[in-house]
């Protein structure tokens, strides 16, 4: 049987956060969207290029990208979340997650999947570009996209060899 | 956490990890927008155990997607190898997306929490603030070090001062009857067409 310790440690945090001074929270949580808005531009320049570079590789239309690397493309879309922090529209991170998710089931199951892949980099250009659609439409894309998901990995799942 | 709780967080050490420069610089001013006024910025896993290894941090912000070292690998060196001062600091993870294969081990790294990114400096600061509060028990066996993983302790029902004298006994007693065999299992999870 392996011996278990138990124990509190010191919480250094909680002595230095409570100890009088400081700002209020919702005084920090405004400087702190304050601070982001300066990144705005460069995080939009990032996934304006990021998108270009999946489009330039990944495209419909470009022969020859079975044979690239799916982790790859797993790799481009990462920095896209990361720099979707300025957007505070709902759908793109959400898009990009479940974009992710295809990719990790693919790569698990060794099953490529292009026209999935394709609704889904659509989506993307969708989501970043129209300004003017709203909430309930870009959540409406995102659910598609969750359902175009499943419905593969259930596709898949039937088609493996059956545990007798 | 209320918008008019008073927080001070300018005496903290902050250490952020993250290979991706922007990701570094959003949670540098995140942080910075808290008030933080000591930020320790790493690009890698190992550029963060030298500086763990030197002086001692606050809390700890790091990605996990990141080369050679990642964040769970880093979450772990501290959790077991990390000098004393560094071992049980508070750890946030960040991630873009977690991998199905790597849910075990974000569960078992030793983190205090896990957000989702895009990051939200409410969520980040959210997390911050509970760490402060809360008051969880340190685990250490040979396969865990961290914080205590079941620590939402929900109580008995609503309107109950305890344990009802009709619920069973916690204590398991001896069984009564022979184990299932595996072809009973599978029988029982086997699906069966059913005509309504």
């Amino acid at each position: 049987m392996t011996e278990v310790r138990r124990f509190r440690v010191r919480n250094r945090l909680r002595a230095a956060m409570f100890d009088g001074g400081g700002k209020l929270v919702a005084e920090a949580l405004a400087s702190a969207d304050k601070a982001l808005c300066a990144l705005s531009d460069a995080c939009n320049a990032t996934i304006r290029n990021k998108l270009a570079q999946i489009d330039a590789v990944y495209g419909s239309s470009v022969e020859g990208r079975a044979a690239e690397s799916p982790r790859a493309l797993y790799e481009l879309i990462l920095p896209i979340i990361d720099a979707s922090v300025c957007d505070t529209r709902t759908g793109f991170p959400e898009a990009c997650s479940s974009l992710c998710d295809l990719l990790d089931h693919c790569a698990e199951k060794g099953v490529w999947d292009w026209p999935c892949v394709d609704v889904h980099v659509a989506a993307l250009h969708c989501l970043y570009v129209d300004q003017s659609m709203s909430s309930a439409d870009r959540m409406k894309i995102v659910m598609g996209l969750s359902h175009l998901r499943q419905h593969r990995e259930h596709s898949v799942a039937e088609t493996e060899p059956q545990v007798p | 956490m209320l918008p008019s709780a008073r927080i001070n967080l300018e005496k903290l050490v902050v250490m952020l990890v993250d290979d991706n420069p922007q990701s570094l610089d959003i949670l540098g001013q995140v942080v910075g927008g808290f008030g933080v006024r000591s930020v320790v910025r790493c690009s890698s896993g190992q550029e963060a155990r030298t500086h763990l290894t030197k002086g001692a941090i606050d809390l700890v912000i790091t990605d996990v997607q990141m080369p050679e070292m990642d964040g769970y690998a880093l979450t772990s060196w501290i959790r077991r190898e990390a000098p004393e001062q560094n071992r049980f600091v508070p750890i946030i993870l960040i991630t873009a997306h977690t991998r199905k294969s790597e849910v075990t081990r974000a569960r078992d790294c030793g983190a205090n929490y896990t957000i989702a990114k895009p990051i939200r400096p409410k969520t980040v600061l959210e997390r911050i603030y509970w760490i402060a509060k809360e008051d969880r028990i340190f685990i250490e066996v040979d396969s865990y070090a961290g914080p205590d993983r079941r620590f939402r302790r929900e109580g008995p029902p609503a309107g109950m001062d305890g344990r009802r004298a009709e619920d069973l006994s916690a204590h398991v007693g001896q069984a009564t009857m022979p184990n299932l065999s595996q072809d009973q299992i599978n029988a029982m999870m086997k699906p069966t067409k059913v005509t309504l």
